[in-house]
């Protein structure tokens, strides 16, 4: 008996149900909001499954069919986000990593250590939206820079940048949070740094890209 | 190299996306630079706890709701009409996992390279979803079978019983090694099962890619790759890792 065409596209795509609600909830930071996102994305998949070719990776293609949704329908005030200026700062952090005084253990035990994955999941969703989705298709779903980069529709260049970007906020973050509860020691120059006002600049597209383009 | 190079780089050597030249660049060094060291470990551990602080499941209410609104596409109903039910909170999520981040040990270029051929052989393999030799669900009947078609012997691993359905197996074969595919059903998503001799593993390793999660691992004399579609929660609950 032939598998209807629904049948197919259930046989595909429900294994992927996790994955897809893991991402669409870090993107919308809100359950119902998340859930809306998957129903409208798997709508959209569906509507174009013809168009998919089979043996390709469909897990890839899908959460490309989210993404875009997401940032044709569910975005938020587009452009207006702000992102706290890092790039000059973040030289500093892994020499304080190296020299922090965390009672005998390293820099990684004495932070990560003490972070609870509610917290950590936080953090990531203070990260702009072009920070987290790259961060998160690398780190939790283990997507290749290349696939990243088809699943965003941007030059691998620019998943790369964003990709270091990202994680040097996330350790500035996760940093500054263990120094408030004493969980590292902040050293001189850490202190000076943290005291200063945090030059804020808003974020478009493409700003990393041509920012690094200068640097050269 | 200098520790700018380094840090230039280091998203893409955690990343495993460096060739094997400027891989080995890269640890030499991270092997004389504790700073650097310092600061790759941190991020390594920080990609570690974020794969297991993100990652969720979908309710299984919302399963259920995809799939009639699915059907009602296949109805051609006006599907523009979302009908948004009032959802209630799901519980929270589920406890983390205990942390696996381990110790930091120095990657040699060769295993590296011995790991990823593992992972991206076993994740082609789980894709093809080729037939299958012996369709069982006995695991004493898959061991007869491949007696003396394989030059190991053929351990099943111990794997919950209610959890996951053994379907059959098939010969295959990861890296020109043979091995023995088990098909596994796991809350009805597929689980692949490779086993082989352990001497084909270069290293134990739990890795995410292309989407897919893949274990490498012994147990009792054996060895085993597994890829999955299930999230790594439910596998390393499976698995026991």
């Amino acid at each position: 008996m032939a598998l209807s065409n629904r049948q197919r596209f259930e046989d595909e795509v429900l294994p992927h149900l996790d994955a897809l609600y893991g991402l669409a909830l870090r993107l919308c930071r809100d359950r119902q909001e998340a859930e809306d996102l998957l129903q409208d994305a798997l709508v959209k998949a569906f509507r174009f499954f013809d168009h998919f070719e089979s043996g390709s990776n469909v897990k890839a293609w899908l959460f490309r069919v989210l993404t875009n949704v997401f940032y044709n329908a569910y975005r938020k005030a587009k452009n207006i986000e702000r992102l706290e200026q890092t790039a000059e700062t973040e030289g500093h952090h892994h020499r304080f990593l190296a020299t922090a005084s965390t009672g005998g253990m390293n820099g990684e035990d004495a932070l990560l250590g003490h972070i609870t994955n509610e917290k950590l999941r936080e953090v990531v969703d203070t990260l702009p939206e072009d920070y987290r989705v790259v961060v998160i298709l690398c780190d939790v779903y283990g997507f290749s820079y290349r696939e990243i980069a088809d699943i965003i529709d941007r030059p691998v260049g620019t998943v790369m940048s964003r990709l270091h970007r990202a994680r040097r906020i996330l350790q500035k973050l996760l940093l500054r949070y263990g120094i408030e509860r004493g969980l590292v020691e902040a050293p001189e120059e850490a202190t000076e740094q943290e005291g200063r006002v945090a030059e804020i600049v808003p974020l478009h597209s493409g700003h990393e890209d041509r920012k690094k383009g200068q640097s050269q | 190299m200098n520790c700018q190079d380094l840090h230039d780089m280091l998203d893409a050597y955690l990343d495993g996306e460096l060739a094997t030249k400027e891989r080995q660049l890269a640890e030499a060094h991270l092997g004389a630079c504790s700073a650097c060291r310092a600061d790759a470990m941190f991020q390594q551990a920080l990609k570690t706890r974020l794969c297991q602080a993100v990652e969720t499941s979908a309710p299984d209410r919302l399963r259920q709701r995809l799939c009639s609104v699915l059907r009602d596409c296949e109805r051609q109903r006006p599907w523009l009409q979302r009908h948004k039910q009032t959802l209630r909170h799901a519980a929270a999520l589920a406890a983390g996992i205990a942390i696996v981040a381990g110790g930091w040990y120095y990657r040699n270029a060769n295993d590296e390279a011995a790991v990823e051929g593992l992972v991206q052989a076993s994740i082609s393999s789980h894709r093809r979803h080729l037939p299958l030799d012996v369709q069982s669900s006995s695991g004493e009947s898959i061991r007869s079978f491949f007696r003396d078609k394989v030059p190991f012997a053929v351990k099943l691993p111990q794997l919950p019983s209610q959890h996951a359905r053994l379907i059959g197996a098939r010969l295959s074969s990861l890296r020109g090694r043979d091995a023995v595919l088990l098909h596994y059903l796991v809350d009805g998503q597929r689980v692949s099962v490779f086993v082989l001799d352990p001497s084909a593993l270069p290293r134990e390793e739990l890795r995410a890619a292309s989407g897919y999660q893949v274990m490498i691992f012994r147990r009792g004399g054996a060895g085993y790759t597994v890829a999955s579609d299930i999230d790594r929660g439910k596998l390393m609950r499976l698995i026991s890792w």
